[in-house]
Order: structure tokens, then C-alpha cells, then sequence
């Protein structure tokens, strides 16, 4: 029972770290049609800006998160306005080899300017410390992180179906060609999401330090593990994200604890199955050939 | 007369949208025949399900006396039912000879043939130009199908559909996108088509359809309204009505 | 008549050796120039065949894959095991290394090929992946984490002896790649090649011409399959070992950034982005591992944006912009 409990919280709190990360890259993939490579940069980014807002001006961790959070959605605008939509419409190829190039250069200009080393997070005191549930403690930190991912995704949810600009975003995933033709400025849309994709990574690189630690090579580093959660959810499905999150991170932290051995193919094992099963993912739509 | 294709109670739908219900169609040798109706009435879907595309929910497809239900797209093309696209689909970095030389390697089976051979392809490029030059495109051989006019394309899209020498030919709207100065080319080009190769002529433009069809099917909300000889429809109320004379281009049908 | 001249056959393209003659003649120079670092040359050469593997995949029949250091790995791997067990002579060893990199493509070409785009790139690593971790845990056979060493070569044809400054080796890899852009030079000027490049442009088109689009897939990854497994073989052969990173991610992506740099629609492109790629690196790694990442980054993104043919583009483009220019 205490090995089931383990498995699922420690599993989810892996899946909901890979869900705010990797659900920016399925809305670009499912809006835009871009394969963004270089989309872990974005998470890397909010991690350092955390750590150099707290460390280096002294910051406390309750404001320097969101606002490392709020630049780093800003400073995704630029660089999906200038760089990235130059390939909206060119072959997945062209655009999965700009965005790794983007993502060395984001990896060298930190390593650069903030050594190689790895960096962590310090969590503030409310959020550190056990929390004892009984049967286990679990580290509190881990446990806020499993509450965050929740409210992320009702927050998400609901704003994209209730808002109008989810209205817009979901018409434009729909067909964009009609959905510019009834007014929708899709090139705005397009910059706004993709923007929130980026802060949501931030958030999700600065809540999972702790498992996927900040380095300069983070982006190439975990770039898989992203590219798995969007490819086996479905591009462009926010449920699908989310479920495929929880599939693989679940999978992988309970291969961890039952059969160690396996562990690291298990991850890549459950990504094939479903794949060859399923090419469009769990809750992708079915390509028109 | 020999009949070519023969559908029996085609019907196709889409959970419970229904795209094409009991259709009942027979092509023969040397068959003009023009495939007519409003935007959504399922003509290209039609076309579709024929070629392969799609498969039929129930109903029948026999060519030359085959059932070809089970056939994939690639395999009923290989039988010999060949089609067009009502927007282009050619192989835009190619050249004009390259794209028709596609479909004759496969007619010559030579297309898992990892080396050269003098003989042979010298045959197939020679036989590449034939199809190129009643249809006036010799003189673009060479050139990249990107940098031919888009009335040049819907040529292209033609000859490569000739080059399969096929049983059936399905042309989706060939004048669709072309320029008014263009479309006497096409109609040029369809008169010229091997007398005996039955053709299911799609088009929004009637005047097209009349100078080219013997036979005109009407289809409406996916099944036949109404079938006969081009002064028969022009001469018939009700289809006066759904279309209001309309002749010219179209938007996409399903 | 038409004018078929602008249209050269594609035979006569082939019987003209230049190319094949301009790579033994740059490898030559190259090995005479730089005579202490014949390692490294070899190295080229052995990247060179396996990013001409990818140019046929990627560049010919449009399979975008982040896996083929599969195959690669597999042929090193099973070269250096026949080498170990069987017998060290080499050219043996490189037919096995094709032979299992035919079927590891094969075999996942046939889990992979019906699928595309995203699907399709994320099954190509996940392959790579399972390979890299079943031969981490097969230790016994693979030696697991450390690989394996001392990797036993005998000479070839019993004659050429490989010798410590690396003169065999760079001759037997430089006659590898020689030989093996011939053959690619005569598939991709086949009706086969003609195909894949149909398949590149539009499958849905080639299916309307009657093409069998998934056999000839899996027929153009198996072959490319056999050239990285090549590649691999030699890799075993002239260093002596192997090791998990011949599997691993980053050599799949090395070599599609070498081909993207050089110019993915041509093979001529593997071999003008292998050793631009490898001397920048050489060059910009002395100074700081982290510059040439910057380089290589900035030069994709310049690549992608302003010269799509790579490289092998290059002259055309100078002489389009030579052409705008005002008399």
C-alpha cells in the first residue's frame, strides 16, 4: 500500500512537472504546426532567471518565481515573432533543425554567462520539510507540486473552453484559413500562446528542479521526454497532454521502484507501444492523408 | 460496348453524416460523361471513393468485370483507374518530364530498380516525351513544375494521368483555378483524350461540361438526381433551380 | 523532337566519375597536408558514409528520423563482436555490419514507416533508445557502460596491416567511402531514386500513380540501414572500440545537422557538411566546448532561413545574387 502510495504521488508529481512543460509545445504543435525543439529553453530560462533573481538581487522566492515566470513569457514573444514563425509553413524537418539551433544557442549563451555547473532551486521554508500522511512522509515541496499541476490544468481548462480567447484558439486549431477570415487575428494568437506556452514551462522547469535539475544542457537534455508526452497525448489536445503525462510519468517512476533494471527502457518502451498502436496519439486526431 | 466500371449501391457516411447514398454508375468504353452539381454535393468525395481514397460503407465498385472494394488507392490505380486533383498535386521541385516519368516507372515495373540501365530508361524517357507533346508541354521538359503556369500544371496533372495508360479516367475539375485566357488549353486537351478511355469529367463550368459531355449525371446531397444527355439536364426545371445557371468557378466540393 | 539536353539521362550523370574522383583527391590531399592527424581524417570519412546514409533517407525519400545511429551502432556492435568470436579478418566484419544494419532498419522500418511527422520522428528515437538501454543492460555481451576494447583486427586482404600512424585505416575508409557514393550516386539516378523523390514530394500524389509508397520506404531505410551499419562496422574496426554513445542521440543528431549544413537534398551535401562540421568543431571546441555549440547553433539557424541547399548551395546562390545586382 505505502509502495502503491510512492509510486503514484511521486509518479504524478513527475507527470505534472512534464505536463507544464510539455503543454506548450502541444499547443504550438497543434496551432501553429511547428515542432519546437528548442521549447525546454523556455522552462531552462524561467529556472535561471528564479535562481539569479533570488540569489544574485536578493529576491524572495514567492516573487521572484512569478515574475521569472512573466519574463520568461515575454521574452518568448521576440523570439517567436522573428525567428520561429519563419518556419510555420516549411517542412517539420526544416522547422525541428531551426529550433535545435535555437536551443544551442540558448545552451551556449548560458553556459556562457552562467557557468556549467548545475543550479538548484532552493524551495522557502513553507515549502520545504516533510508532510507526514500517515503511512509515509513525502517532501512538501513535492506534494505543492502535485497541487500546482492540478490547478495549472483546471486553470488552463477552463480558460480555454470559457474564454474568448480560447474561442479563438480553438477555432484557429480548427482551420486557420477560416478562422482568419472571420476576423481572428492569428498572428497575435499565435505570439499569445505561444507565450503562455513558455511561461507555463518556466513554471514547470522552476516546480521540477528538483527532478530535472537546471543546467545549461537542460534543453537538449529533456527535450525527449517533452517530445514523448506531446507525441503519445496527441499534438494540440490539452487532455491528451495531460493524460500522456500522467501515463508515462506514472510508468516510469513505478518501473524506478519495481523493476529498476528496466526502468530506463520502460519510458521509451511505453512511448513505442502506444505510437505503433496509435500514430496520432492517444487523443490525436487522424491525419487526412 | 464494354463496360469499364460498374458501381453498384455505393454509399458512404461519416458516423451519421451521409456523403454519398446508393449510387448506381456504369462507365463503357468511349464514355463522355460529366458529373455535375452544387458545392457539397459529394462529387469529389465520388471521385474519392472510386479511385481508392476512401472506402465505400457499403456498395459495390467492379472494374472490367473485377470487384475492387478490397483495393488500396496505389492498387486500383495500378488496375487502371486513374484521377486528377482538383488542386494540383504535382511534385513542385520535379520537372514536368521528371513528375511523368513517376507514373511510367510504375507502369514499366522498373521502380525498385536501384541502378541505371541505358536500354531501358532511354524507353521510358522517350515515351515520357510522347505523353508531353500532344499536350504541348515538350517545350517545358525541362523546367521545374513550380515555374509553369498554373493552366500549364493542370496539363501536367493530365499528361501524368495519360501516362498510366488507364482502364478509367476520373478528371476533378482539370479547368478549376485556371485563368479564362488558360481554359482553352484544357478543352483543347480533353477533346484530344484517346477516343475509347471512358472519362467522368467533374466540372463546375457548363460550358465546359456541354462541349465535352455525351452523358451528364447530376448529383445532389450526395445521391443521383438526376442522369441523361446535356440538353435533357439544361432542359429540366428542377435542376434549373438548384443550380440557377451557374457556370463559374466553383468553390470545394466535399 | 524536344530539346532533352536541358534533361540529361541519368546514366550519363552517373558514367562521369568527377565526383568520386574529387573525394579521393581531397581525401589524398588532406592525408598528405595533415600526415599526424590521419585519426581524425578517418573519422571524416567515416561520418561521411554514415551522413550519406541519411542524405539517401532524408534527403532522397523525406523520412525525417533522429535514429539512425541505430544502425550505425548495430554494425559497430556486431563487427566488433565477429571480430571477437568468429574472426577479425575486416572486410567480413563490415558485410555484417551492413547485413545487421539492414535488418535493424528493417525491422523498425516496418514499426515505423506507415506513421509520419512527429509520429514518425518520435519512433526513430524511441528504437534508438530501447537499443541504447538493451545494450547498457546486456553487459555480458556488450559490456554494458564501458563497451568494448582491443577490438581484434587482422589485416586486410592479408596485406594491409593497420599501422599506429593510421595510413591503413584512412586508405580503407577513404576506398569505403568512395565505393559507397559510387553506389548511392547510381540510386539516386535510378527509377528507384526518381521514386523516393516522388515519395519526398507527395506521397498522396504517388499513391495516385500506383506506387507501393510503404515498400519503397521500407526498401530506401533498409538500404540506408545497410550504409550506417557500414559505417559503424568501420568505426569498430579502426578504433578498436565501441561504445554506448555509437547508439546514442547525440550522433543521430551530429549527423543531421552535418547534413543540413552541407545540403540535405544532395548527397554531395553529407560530404561537404561532415568536415565543415568537424573541423568548426575542432576549431571552436579548443577554445571552449560551449563556442562551438554557439556556432553550430547559429549556423542552423542561418542554414534553415537563408541558404535551405545548405553548403552545396552556395555557388548557386552567390550567382543569384550576382544576378540582381544592377549592371
Amino acid at each position: 500500500m505505502t509502495l502503491f502510495a510512492s509510486i503514484m504521488i511521486d509518479g504524478i508529481a513527475y507527470a505534472m512537472i512534464l505536463f507544464m512543460i510539455a503543454v506548450g509545445l502541444s499547443i504550438a504543435l497543434g496551432l501553429m504546426h511547428v515542432v519546437n525543439m528548442a521549447h525546454g529553453a523556455f522552462a531552462m530560462l524561467g529556472g535561471f532567471t528564479a535562481v539569479l533573481l533570488m540569489q544574485r538581487a536578493g529576491w524572495r522566492y514567492e516573487f521572484a518565481v512569478p515574475v521569472a515566470v512573466l519574463l520568461t513569457a515575454l521574452a518568448s514573444v521576440p523570439v517567436e515573432r522573428y525567428l520561429i514563425s519563419r518556419v510555420y509553413r516549411r517542412p517539420e524537418l526544416d522547422q525541428a533543425l531551426l529550433t535545435i539551433g535555437v536551443a544551442f544557442v540558448a545552451i551556449a549563451l548560458v553556459n556562457l554567462w552562467l557557468g556549467a555547473s548545475f543550479v538548484s532551486i532552493a524551495p522557502p521554508p513553507w515549502l520545504s520539510g516533510p508532510v507526514d500522511l500517515g503511512f509515509r512522509s513525502f517532501p512538501r515541496h513535492r506534494l505543492a507540486v502535485i497541487l500546482l499541476g492540478f490547478v495549472v490544468s483546471a486553470a488552463l481548462w477552463i480558460f480555454i473552453e470559457r474564454s474568448r480567447f480560447g474561442v479563438r484558439l480553438r477555432a484557429a486549431v480548427d482551420n486557420a484559413g477560416i478562422a482568419q477570415t472571420v476576423g481572428i487575428n492569428t498572428a497575435r494568437l499565435y505570439s499569445a500562446a505561444f507565450a503562455i506556452g513558455a511561461g507555463l514551462a518556466a513554471l514547470g522547469g522552476i516546480a521540477g528542479a528538483e527532478l530535472l535539475p537546471m543546467e545549461a544542457n537542460y534543453p537538449v537534455k529533456y527535450l525527449v521526454l517533452f517530445l514523448a508526452v506531446v507525441a503519445v497525448g496527441g499534438q494540440g489536445t490539452l487532455f491528451g497532454t495531460f493524460l500522456a503525462a500522467i501515463l508515462l510519468g506514472v510508468i516510469d517512476t513505478a518501473a524506478k521502484y519495481l523493476l529498476p533494471d528496466i526502468a530506463s527502457i520502460s519510458f521509451y518502451l511505453t512511448m513505442l507501444v502506444v505510437l505503433a498502436l496509435r500514430p496520432q496519439g492517444l487523443f490525436g486526431r487522424k491525419e487526412a492523408a | 460496348m464494354t463496360e469499364r466500371l460498374r458501381l453498384t449501391g455505393v454509399t458512404k457516411s461519416f458516423g451519421g453524416l451521409s456523403v454519398a447514398a446508393d449510387i448506381n454508375l456504369s462507365l463503357s468504353a468511349g464514355d463522355r460523361t460529366a458529373l455535375i452539381g452544387p458545392n457539397g454535393a459529394g462529387k469529389t468525395t465520388l471521385v474519392n471513393l472510386i479511385s481508392g481514397a476512401l472506402q465505400p460503407s457499403a456498395g459495390d465498385i467492379h472494374l472490367d468485370g473485377l470487384r475492387v472494394n478490397r483495393l488500396d488507392q496505389a492498387a486500383r490505380t495500378r488496375a487502371g483507374i486513374a484521377r486528377t486533383f482538383q488542386v494540383s498535386r504535382l511534385c513542385r521541385d520535379l520537372t514536368v518530364i521528371e513528375n511523368v516519368l513517376l507514373p511510367l516507372i510504375q507502369r514499366h515495373r522498373a521502380a525498385f530498380r536501384m541502378w541505371p540501365a541505358s536500354a531501358s530508361d532511354h524507353a521510358i524517357r522517350a515515351e515520357a516525351v510522347a505523353c508531353l507533346e500532344p499536350l504541348g508541354l515538350a517545350a517545358v521538359a525541362g523546367r521545374r513544375v513550380s515555374e509553369l503556369a498554373y493552366g500549364e500544371q493542370r496539363l501536367v496533372e493530365i499528361a501524368i494521368a495519360i501516362a498510366l495508360k488507364p482502364r478509367v479516367l476520373l478528371l476533378d475539375e482539370p479547368a478549376a483555378g485556371v485563368p479564362e485566357s488558360e481554359s482553352g488549353m484544357i478543352l483543347d486537351v480533353l477533346a484530344r483524350l484517346p477516343r475509347e478511355l471512358p472519362i467522368l469529367l467533374i466540372e463546375h463550368d457548363m460550358d465546359l461540361v456541354f462541349r465535352f459531355a455525351r452523358r451528364v449525371i447530376v448529383l445532389v446531397a450526395g445521391a443521383i438526381l438526376f442522369e441523361g444527355t446535356p440538353a435533357e439536364v439544361a432542359a429540366n426545371q428542377t435542376i434549373r433551380d438548384i443550380y440557377l445557371g451557374r457556370d463559374g468557378h466553383g468553390a470545394a466540393s466535399l | 523532337m524536344a530539346d532533352l539536353t536541358a534533361v540529361q539521362p541519368p546514366l550519363a550523370r552517373t558514367r562521369w566519375l568527377g565526383p568520386e574522383l574529387a573525394v579521393v583527391v581531397a581525401g589524398v590531399t588532406a592525408a598528405l597536408l595533415f600526415p599526424d592527424d590521419l585519426g581524425f581524417i578517418t573519422r571524416i570519412n567515416i561520418l561521411a558514409i554514415f551522413t550519406l546514409s541519411l542524405a539517401l533517407v532524408i534527403g532522397q525519400a523525406g523520412i525525417a528520423t533522429l535514429g539512425q545511429a541505430a544502425m550505425f551502432g548495430a554494425g559497430s556492435y556486431s563487427a566488433a563482436l565477429w571480430a571477437i568470436h568468429i574472426t577479425p579478418e575486416p572486410l567480413s566484419g563490415v558485410l555484417i555490419g551492413a547485413l545487421v544494419g539492414a535488418s535493424v532498419a528493417a525491422a523498425s522500418g516496418v514499426l515505423m514507416l506507415r506513421t509520419r511527422g512527429l509520429t514518425l520522428l518520435m519512433l526513430s528515437v524511441a528504437v534508438a533508445q530501447v537499443l541504447l538501454e538493451t545494450a547498457n543492460k546486456a553487459g555480458s555481451v556488450t559490456g554494458g557502460d564501458d563497451g568494448l576494447a582491443d577490438i581484434p583486427v587482422s589485416p586486410i586482404l592479408g596485406v594491409f596491416a593497420f599501422d599506429f600512424r593510421g595510413q591503413v585505416g584512412f586508405g580503407y575508409t577513404l576506398a569505403a567511402l568512395v565505393l559507397v557514393y559510387f553506389c548511392l550516386r547510381r540510386v539516386v539516378a535510378s527509377p528507384f531514386g526518381l521514386t523516393c523523390r516522388g515519395i519526398r514530394a507527395d506521397q498522396v500524389r504517388m499513391r495516385a500513380v500506383g506506387a507501393p509508397v510503404f515498400r519503397h520506404l521500407l526498401s530506401v531505410y533498409t538500404l540506408g540501414g545497410a550504409v550506417a551499419g557500414i559505417a559503424g562496422a568501420l568505426s569498430a574496426q579502426t578504433t578498436q572500440v565501441v561504445g554506448l554513445n555509437s547508439l546514442g542521440f547525440e550522433l543521430s543528431a551530429e549527423g543531421l545537422v552535418m547534413l543540413t549544413i552541407g545540403g540535405v537534398g544532395h548527397l554531395a551535401g553529407a560530404l561537404l557538411g561532415v568536415p565543415a562540421f568537424m573541423i568548426i568543431r575542432h576549431v571552436a571546441a579548443s577554445i571552449n566546448p560551449y563556442h562551438w555549440l554557439l556556432v553550430i547553433g547559429l549556423l542552423l539557424i542561418v542554414t534553415i532561413l537563408f541558404l535551405p541547399q545548405g553548403l552545396y548551395g552556395l555557388p548557386e546562390k552567390g550567382r543569384a545574387m550576382v544576378r540582381r545586382r544592377p549592371k
